[in-house]
């Protein structure tokens, strides 16, 4: 019964080895008191080695469980991956064993949580619980491990890492425990990096400096990076390519700076066209009226229809669920009218050059 | 949805949990206990009553005032004394084999005094250690245990010949001789002694005064011409004097003698007595868990049993036990009575007993002053449908302090009739808008609570409105004992074997004076008992007696209710075991034995 | 902490005097006085009022009840807990005698209620919502409702009279000295106890694993690759602990009081039912030791708890 969203070759990233990453048609499902909830609907999408792809979307819209299920990080009594395949180097991870994916976890891939206040446990100290990943996998004695904790920490920018690795969490600032995390996350070098919302629950001036944090990491591991955020502003700033999802489904894909000029799906251009501007003069937001759709039901046609301005009263985006076509260079929509879009998006001023997120 | 379906699964599984469990508890479910379980006291039967009521009863304690039966001088019944096998000197416990677990109905104090007196379990080992000179027979009178042959009493009843039988020896080995029996007498009588009862049974003893102010080092009352014969003399004809007394258990002179008098009923000595001439001797005292006994080999008849062990348990331990045959005997209530009887070998023996359960008046009110007013209490409550009810009719109904033989034949038995009782109300101008406030103490007594209910409920249609208090042990001192209550309901009342013992707490007296608590006062009825108690001959004594229960029956001292009987389980192994109307004192224990 | 220790030990041992002159002070209020309880009334003489009025002067219940307060607590601080009225008998022994029964049936009931609601409790929460949460809990919440004394009566009933394993009360057989007897005779009471005493802090338990199991760091450990069990055991039950530890401290206290309806109805000669004993006679010196003991328990166990409480968990300072 799942609907077949064809995948051309086109969904290929930039360059032409191998995806280190390909999800493909991923579908997960949560029993709930109130019946099952399909919160990821037939996602598809791949990443590259080394490359950082923004994944943006309204709280529900099933990024974050996306990104857990590719190392099988949805609580499974009421989750479940339901269908579709995670190919991570080659290796399906759909149905693989819990040794197989504990292997991978906090080596080969690395999760960055959003609220390192409760991801970091309490009562440990900050240098032990870094330390812990490495022994896992690495093997090391209890005293090795430290060091190299140390050796992280001072990478990701703590001063005084000897001192700070024997504190405890609550010890540390909001921004310092952000870097824990991502020393953690880093710690074995994985190949690939979810960071989920890591920057959501820190205020603005910290934010940046985290991003800052990210990025160096980024670069040093050479790892491929999944951001998760619902803010459009840090994925122009940091990410390549950007998935935008709705209703627990990819909208749009594509380069960050052609989707930010030229949005091809309606809710794309919805978000943009909410964003506060700094230059223009507006009195008032211009937010997308009407909420998201339940993920209680699975929705025949288009999840975004009942608030598009382009679909809103035709017929066959209620009723057929557009598929996830190429509509220019690297660049996938799942709208029926794909070129309607163009027309209602004004100029954004958040997209900064591409000269810079290059650097 | 899904979340209240499940709840509600839950809850019906509770429910129907709970039904199942119901259902399960029938009638002879020992689960019924529960309710006096969780107080800790449970439905002990009256003669063997909790600490804290038997502080109010004259509890059966054989060395009181009143817990003894008629003298038997020249008596109806040709009774002998305690008899047994005769044993070699130190041979005693030669032939004893096995072991007997009896229970105790409440923690004893430790005291294992004879001249304590006041505690009921403390009895049940007192009575296995030492031995008095008369003591109550399972037919309720007086034998001779210690003294040999009946005591003789003078023609003008002042004077008591006591014969000590030969040959009896401490458990130590010294013998027995009248030398110990004038001082356990003379400690007795002495007042300076702790908690001494001199006063109520030694008042009339010849030298007494000089005695008690220090002006004479001894008793002139008191004498022995010889080691085996042992005289009174009173200054006064009492014939009721040898019940009262003559069951006083014997201490050895050589071992207690220089214990300090006025520590003596609690010195550390009694906590584990070692000299006694009795059957046992105490090997252990595990305080709160039981008292353990051996036979003692010096004794003067074969003992059967080696070791005793008496268990302090409540009544529902000690029925459970008696199932699973960790107990060989214990006193059951009648409630349990027809689920013991349905235990695998427990047999089941009741002997009537002598005490009863009566209520109190406090008669120096006005309105108690009246006999109409007490007679109509009597018609207005049906005391035979409490007796049916609370204790499953294993008990009489009472009509007097007294008990037969010293009771006439043809005494009004008050049958239940409230129109004559509303009549004598109204002629004795009750008002009732007073109420009348009835106390007592519950715990471990489930008869009294109910009776105390049926006399509310019943005495209301006749106009006497009763108000029902509980009370704790506690409230006795500052109320019953110095004549500030109504009514107060209470059970011992054990006068039937020596009738004597009804003087005391019957005769005038002030609030807080004496025992009687009730303040009851009749010049005739007290000046008849006089007569009685100076009349030697039997038969006139009797007829004495009869004349005046006639005039107590009229004008009642207290409300009687019911004499239970006594109820005792007994395992199947135990043999020879002889129930006593009196639930600490045991007959004849050497006879018992423990089959395999 | 020297410091923090200090302070908290002054306002303890101020809470411990104020704590012993209420309670002497209600005690003696009660109503009934001990050595007139001693006497039936039916044995009442004219001198009755008298030896009541000079016992009650030898042992100085005449004088004013301040300076019978600061006698009795001058002699406990030597140790001296003086005699009981009852019976004459030193209290230190009566409650010495008494304190070991129920010690060791305390002790043994506690340490299988910790232990069943520890096991229980963690199991429940690791499968919370399935099948044997629901078998757990409610068998959990039957235990809380059902009075002890009832579940003790039901299984003497099954274990000792219908089915014959287990005696059936005491702490012995009579005359028995071995210790295979009195264990057998330990296992229904400390069984019974076990579980009665284990049912609330198993709930308790259960919550606090809940909490934690469904914290955000669990998630992180799974991250990182450990199993579980590992997450279970390094990261989820030690962080549960805490709270559990400081419940478990305030526990303490009833080592000492015992459990007055199963000490009845097993027949364990403990303090629990000595203590409703004296109290029925108005036993003063016994029931102002027994308060005095179990206030410094009480007392004490709450330092501790709090001193623990710090100790295992970094996130709380001393202040």
């Amino acid at each position: 019964m799942t609907e077949q969203v064809s995948i051309t070759k086109d969904t290929a990233p930039i360059g032409d080895e191998q995806p280190l990453l390909q999800v493909t048609d991923l579908q997960v499902e949560f029993r709930t008191d109130a019946g099952r909830a399909y919160a990821v609907d037939g996602v598809s999408f791949s990443i590259a080695a080394g490359e950082i792809l923004g994944v943006v979307g309204e709280s529900g819209s099933g990024k974050s469980v996306t990104a857990m299920s590719i190392l099988g990080l949805v609580p499974s009594p009421p989750g479940r991956i339901a269908g579709g395949s995670i190919v991570l180097q080659g290796q399906e991870l759909v149905g693989a064993s819990e040794r197989t994916l504990r292997k991978l976890r906090g080596s080969a891939v690395g999760v960055i949580f959003q609220d390192p206040m409760t991801a970091l446990n309490p009562v440990q100290r900050v240098g032990r619980q870094i330390a812990e990943g490495i022994r896992i996998h690495r093997g090391l004695s209890k005293d090795k491990a430290l060091e190299r904790a140390v050796e992280l920490l001072a990478l990701v920018g703590v001063p005084q890492p000897e001192l700070r690795a024997r504190q405890y969490p609550h010890e540390f600032s909001g921004g310092m425990r952000q870097r824990a995390m991502i020393a953690m996350a880093i710690a074995n070098d994985p190949a690939l990096l979810i960071a989920d919302e890591p920057t959501t629950a820190l205020d603005v001036t910290i934010q940046a400096q985290v991003l800052d944090v990210i990025r160096h990491s980024q670069q040093e591991t050479g790892a491929a990076t999944i951001f998760i955020t619902h803010d459009l502003g840090v994925v122009a700033e940091l990410a390549e390519r950007v998935m935008v999802m709705y209703g627990g489904r990819v909208m749009e894909t594509g380069r960050v700076s052609t989707i930010f000029r030229q949005p091809r799906h309606p809710y794309t251009a919805g978000l943009l066209a909410s964003l506060p501007s700094l230059t223009r003069d507006d009195a008032e937001l211009t937010p997308i009226p009407g909420n998201p759709p339940s993920i209680l039901a699975k929705v025949k046609g288009c999840p975004f229809q009942p608030r598009c301005v382009i679909g809103r009263d035709r017929d066959i985006c209620a009723a057929e669920r557009p598929p996830l076509l190429e509509v220019g260079t690297d660049h996938l929509s799942a709208c029926h009218f794909p070129d309607e879009v163009g027309a209602s998006a004004p100029e954004q001023q958040v997209a900064p050059d591409d000269s810079e997120v290059r650097s | 949805m899904k979340r209240q379906r499940k709840m509600l699964a839950m809850v019906a599984g509770i429910v129907a949990a709970a039904m199942v469990l119901s259902a399960c508890s029938d009638p002879s479910n020992p689960a019924d206990e529960t309710t006096s379980a969780a107080t800790g006291q449970t439905s002990s039967p009256a003669a063997g009553t909790t600490e804290a009521s038997s502080a109010a009863d004259t509890a059966a304690t054989s060395g009181g005032t009143a817990a003894t039966s008629a003298a038997t001088t020249g008596g109806a019944e040709a009774t002998e004394g305690t008899t047994g096998t005769p044993a070699e000197a130190g041979q005693a416990a030669a032939n004893a084999t096995g072991t007997l677990n009896l229970f105790m109905y409440q923690k004893p104090n430790g005291f294992f005094n004879p001249l304590h007196g006041a505690s009921g379990p403390d009895q049940e080992v007192i009575s296995l250690v030492y031995e008095p000179l008369l003591i109550a027979s399972p037919s309720g009178a007086l034998v001779p245990d210690l003294a040999d042959g009946t005591p003789t009493i003078s023609s003008d009843a002042k004077t008591f010949t006591f014969k000590i039988k030969k040959g009896v020896l401490w458990s130590d080995g010294q013998p027995l001789t009248s030398k110990d029996v004038l001082f356990t007498y003379t400690r007795a009588a002495d007042p300076n002694m702790d908690l001494s009862r001199a006063a109520t049974l030694f008042s009339t003893v010849e030298g007494i005064d000089d005695f008690a102010s220090g002006k004479a080092k001894t008793i002139s009352g008191f004498s022995t011409p010889d080691d085996q014969t042992f005289v009174i003399k009173l200054t006064e004809p009492n014939v009721g004097f040898l019940g009262q007394i003559g069951t006083i258990e014997i201490l050895p002179e050589h071992v207690v003698g220089k214990l300090p008098i006025k520590t003596f009923t609690q010195d550390p000595y009694f906590a584990k007595p070692t000299v006694g001439t009795g059957p046992f001797t105490v090997a252990e005292f595990k305080t709160d868990q039981y008292v353990h006994l051996t036979a003692n080999p010096n004794f003067r008849y074969q003992v059967g049993v080696k070791d005793v062990f008496l268990k302090i348990l409540t009544s529902d331990v000690a029925t459970q036990q008696l199932q699973t045959g960790e107990l060989d005997l214990t006193n059951i209530a009648p409630v349990d009575l027809d689920v013991v009887k349905g235990f695998d070998g427990v047999t089941v023996d009741t002997i009537d007993t002598a005490g009863f359960v009566r209520a109190a008046w406090n008669q120096s009110q006005k309105r108690f002053q009246d006999p109409k007013v007490l007679q109509a209490f009597l018609y207005g409550t049906d005391r035979k449908s409490i007796v049916e009810g609370a204790i499953k009719g294993q008990g009489i109904v009472r009509n007097s302090v007294f008990g037969p033989p010293w009771q006439a034949a043809d005494l009004n038995d008050y049958p239940y009739d409230p129109d004559k009782a509303k009549q004598l109300l109204t002629e004795a101008g009750w008002d009732s808008s007073q109420p009348v406030e009835l106390a007592w103490i519950s715990a471990g007594n489930p008869d009294r609570d109910a009776a105390a209910q049926v006399m509310q409920n019943q005495l209301k249609n006749v106009g006497i409105n009763i108000e029902l208090k509980q009370v704790q042990a506690s409230w006795i001192p500052d109320h019953v004992s110095v004549g500030k209550f109504d009514m107060f309901m209470y059970g011992g009342g054990d006068y039937t074997a020596e009738p004597a013992s009804v003087i005391p707490i019957t005769s005038c007296q002030e609030p807080g004076k004496g025992p009687n608590n009730g303040l009851y006062c009749n010049k005739e009825f007290s000046a008849l008992l006089t007569k009685a108690n100076q009349e030697n001959d039997l038969a006139a004594r009797t007829k004495l007696y009869q004349q005046a229960s006639k005039i107590e029956n009229e004008d009642p001292s207290q409300m009687w209710l019911y004499s239970p009987k006594s109820l005792w389980a007994v395992g199947k192994t135990f043999q020879g075991f002889q129930p006593q109307a009196l639930a600490n004192s045991w007959f004849e224990p050497w006879n018992w034995k423990k089959a395999s | 902490m020297g410091a923090y220790l200090l302070r908290r030990l002054a306002s303890t041992v101020l809470v411990f005097f104020l704590i012993t002159i209420v309670v002497f002070t209600l005690i003696h209020l009660a109503p009934g006085d001990p050595i007139a309880m001693q006497i039936p009334p039916d044995q009442y003489t004219s001198a009755t009022q008298d030896f009541i009025a000079a016992k009650r002067h030898e042992l100085g219940l005449d004088r004013a009840l301040p300076i019978q307060y600061l006698t009795w607590i001058g002699h406990a601080f030597t140790g001296d807990l003086g005699l009981s009225i009852v019976n004459g008998r030193p209290v230190s022994e009566i409650i010495g005698e008494r304190i070991v029964p129920t010690l060791e049936l305390m002790s043994l009931g506690m340490i299988l209620a910790i232990v069943i609601a520890l096991v229980f409790g963690t199991w429940a929460a690791v499968r919370k919502n399935r099948i044997v949460d629901y078998v757990i809990t409610f068998f959990s919440m039957l235990t809380i409702s059902t009075p002890g004394f009832f579940i003790g009566i039901m299984a003497i009933y099954l274990f000792s009279v219908k089915l014959k394993l287990l005696p059936s009360a005491g702490m012995s057989t009579t005359g028995v000295h071995t210790t295979a007897d009195a264990l057998k005779h330990l296992i229904l009471p400390v069984t019974i106890l076990g579980l009665t005493m284990s049912a609330g802090l198993l709930r308790f338990v259960r919550g606090a694993m809940i909490s934690e199991l469904t914290a955000d760091y669990q998630r992180t450990a799974l991250a990182k690759g450990l199993t579980r069990g590992g997450v279970v055991v390094k990261h989820v039950f030690r962080n549960a602990l805490i709270p559990i530890l400081t419940v478990i401290a305030y526990m303490i206290p009833q080592l000492l009081s015992g459990a007055v309806l199963i000490e009845s109805v097993f027949a364990w000669p403990g303090m629990g039912s000595m203590v409703v004993d004296e109290a029925a006679k108005n036993d003063f010196p016994v029931l102002i030791a027994f308060a005095m003991l179990t206030a410094i328990l009480v007392l004490l166990s709450n330092l501790v708890a709090d001193v623990l409480y710090t100790l295992v968990d970094p996130r709380v300072k001393l202040r």
